[in-house]
């Protein structure tokens, strides 16, 4: 960020590969712990849809009513530093004093003498974590690994990751060789770099289409997110593993339950799956081997009527697991997030962002409430209220999956069809209704509303 | 550190459009400010004059619309510079072009700080 302002707002000129050589550096150097990333690695991998929430009372006015407050968390400053922030701030944006939340206090007064010390306090420019970090063995992501997700509108998927060194500091080039769960091939190809020894950031093409990829490498099952830099919406929180390890285990399933009745892909993923007996209980009927090998189990399978409502008993050789995957007859209760979303509009200069939304299920079990995962559920959006209503924001905001829950904004621009050329901006209702039980739902509120011209990467 | 918590008739002011008489009917500066806080979604801005992505009341009706028939109303002053290029000092290009944004509004690009596009 501090780069990019000394090009946009003091003149820099600097060549793109001079540039990251620069940002690498100073990554490398002058770069944040995984502890220290952690609380805003939702904001590194774009995700959206988030409400904040920080340790001071007014931080988030002060500073968060314009950008996210997570930006400025994952900077590490002197207090002189921080002051020099906020003078930058006042100089380079200079009607900030008149806006809200800043016309209604001394806002320039408040940010020295009460936001100032509260950063250089919590943020530093030194730190413990920094001193033990850049002591610590690099994570090295060479070999072979498996990734594994849901893709929005496309499913679960898990594939093959080979990442192998290429020319550069900290390089690599990626390849990808995967499936979704209901058998389409998934195939991809791309190219990294690591920087501070666990931030990976790549480049990815899946399936033709181009992807950016955050991942920290510094966890035991490496996290992060896969998702379109035009329409930040559009990603899959992803899980990598090695392929290889001392033990065997069972890590994840795909899906996480199973219906009763239900004859289906079931995809687990773990290490030393390859020998021994697969028992998924006796209600769980075993169809079809698809794949097998030792860190992934591909099979059809089938639940008979009885199925019980619960963990099912998962043994794979010399792995089994009691609470990976769950049984169940009906769903009890749903969960659709996020519970308020922002769509924006777009056109060629200003990407559209979609609304994204997902329907986890979950089922009563005594007192206890089991998870189980997404479920398949109907979508559609209604007016938020009596004005969304009177102005038709239904008609004009954009078109909602019915099977994805994926809603894609109209076009920008003012409308002729509304009054007043009004935007094509909506306040929409949205539903999901599990297949099956429609009486089973749960709504969320979808703001769709005006593009953004100024897309840095951290908002 | 002061708050304003006054209404607008309270300071003389009354209210001309619909937007306004709106904010008036909120039964509270207070409850306004409550609603205010509780719907900032991370990266959208949370000011309410009105607000670039929701309006006070956390809907979009009483966004000012067409967003492009004031559009250099919110470059020029910086008024909402996170969402809109600033014009007063950023990006004193940016609307080059375009004089009338209600109708060159398609020539208007992004910009990407920080990324290479």
């Amino acid at each position: 960020m501090t780069v990019a302002r000394m090009q946009v707002m003091h003149g820099l000129e600097l060549p793109n590969d001079a540039r990251r050589d620069i940002v690498k550096y100073l990554a490398d150097t002058r770069g944040l712990a995984p502890e220290e990333s952690e609380t805003q690695r939702a904001l590194i991998e774009r995700r959206l849809n988030r409400i904040e929430s920080f340790d001071h009372p007014i931080y988030q006015e002060m500073c968060a009513r314009c950008h996210t407050g997570g930006r400025a968390q994952l900077q590490r400053r002197s207090q002189g530093e921080w002051e020099h922030l906020v003078n930058f701030h006042i100089g380079q944006f200079q009607t900030t004093e008149y806006q809200s939340m800043a016309r209604d206090r001394d806002w320039f007064g408040v940010a020295l003498d009460e936001i100032v010390p509260w950063l250089a306090e919590t943020q530093g420019l030194t730190s413990e974590a920094w001193e033990a970090w850049q002591q610590a063995e690099p994570h090295e992501p060479e070999g072979e690994w498996q990734l594994w997700g849901h893709w929005p509108g496309e499913g679960d998927f898990y594939a093959d990751v080979s990442v192998v060194a290429a020319e550069g500091e900290d390089a690599y080039r990626v390849a990808l060789d995967g499936a979704f769960t209901d058998g389409r091939r998934l195939d991809g190809e791309g190219q990294a770099v690591v920087y501070t020894g666990y931030e990976w950031r790549a480049r990815l093409t899946l399936n033709g289409r181009d992807f950016k990829q955050v991942l920290d490498l510094s966890r035991e099952h490496p996290g992060g997110r896969i998702f379109d830099d035009h329409d930040d919406a559009l990603g899959m929180q992803v899980t990598m593993l090695p392929q290889e390890a001392q033990a065997a285990n069972l890590v994840a399933s795909l899906p996480a339950s199973l219906k009763a009745g239900e004859r289906r892909r079931l995809v687990l993923l773990g290490h030393g799956l390859d020998k021994g007996e697969i028992d998924l209980g006796e209600h769980v009927t075993l169809r079809r081997v698809v794949e097998r090998s030792a860190h992934r189990l591909v099979m059809d399978v089938e639940a008979d009527s009885l199925l019980p409502t619960g963990w099912l008993p998962v043994t794979v050789g010399e792995s089994s697991a009691d609470a990976l995957l769950a049984g169940y007859r009906q769903v009890d209760r749903l969960e659709v997030s996020p519970a308020l979303g922002v769509a924006r509009i777009g056109n060629d200069k200003t990407p559209p962002v979609s609304g994204v939304f997902t329907a986890a299920g979950y089922t009563q079990m005594g007192d206890e409430t089991l998870p189980l995962g997404q479920v398949p559920v109907r979508w559609d959006v209604a007016p938020w209220d009596d004005i969304a209503e009177r102005d038709e924001d239904v008609k004009f905001a954009g078109v909602m999956d019915a099977a994805t829950g994926v809603f894609s904004p109209a076009g920008a621009g003012p409308n002729p069809q509304r009054q007043y050329n009004a935007n094509s901006v909506g306040n929409l209702r949205v539903t999901a209704a599990v297949e099956g039980q429609p009486e089973i739902q749960d709504e969320a509120q979808l703001i769709v509303t005006v593009q953004r011209w100024n897309n840095p990467p951290l908002r | 550190m002061t708050h304003n918590k006054k209404r607008f008739s309270d300071l003389g002011l009354a209210p001309l459009n619909r937007k306004a008489r709106e904010m008036e009917r909120a039964s509270s500066p207070e409850a306004l400010e409550e609603v205010q806080a509780m719907q900032t979604i991370a990266g959208c801005t949370s000011s309410f004059d009105p607000g670039w992505e929701v309006d006070p009341f956390g809907g979009v009706a009483s966004l000012c619309q067409p967003m492009e028939a004031d559009l250099y109303g919110c470059a020029d002053p910086c008024w909402w510079p996170a969402q809109v290029p600033d014009t007063m000092n950023t990006y004193p290009d940016w609307g080059d072009g375009a004089e009338r944004a209600e109708d060159d509004w398609r020539k208007l690009d992004s910009v990407y700080p920080g990324g290479e596009k």
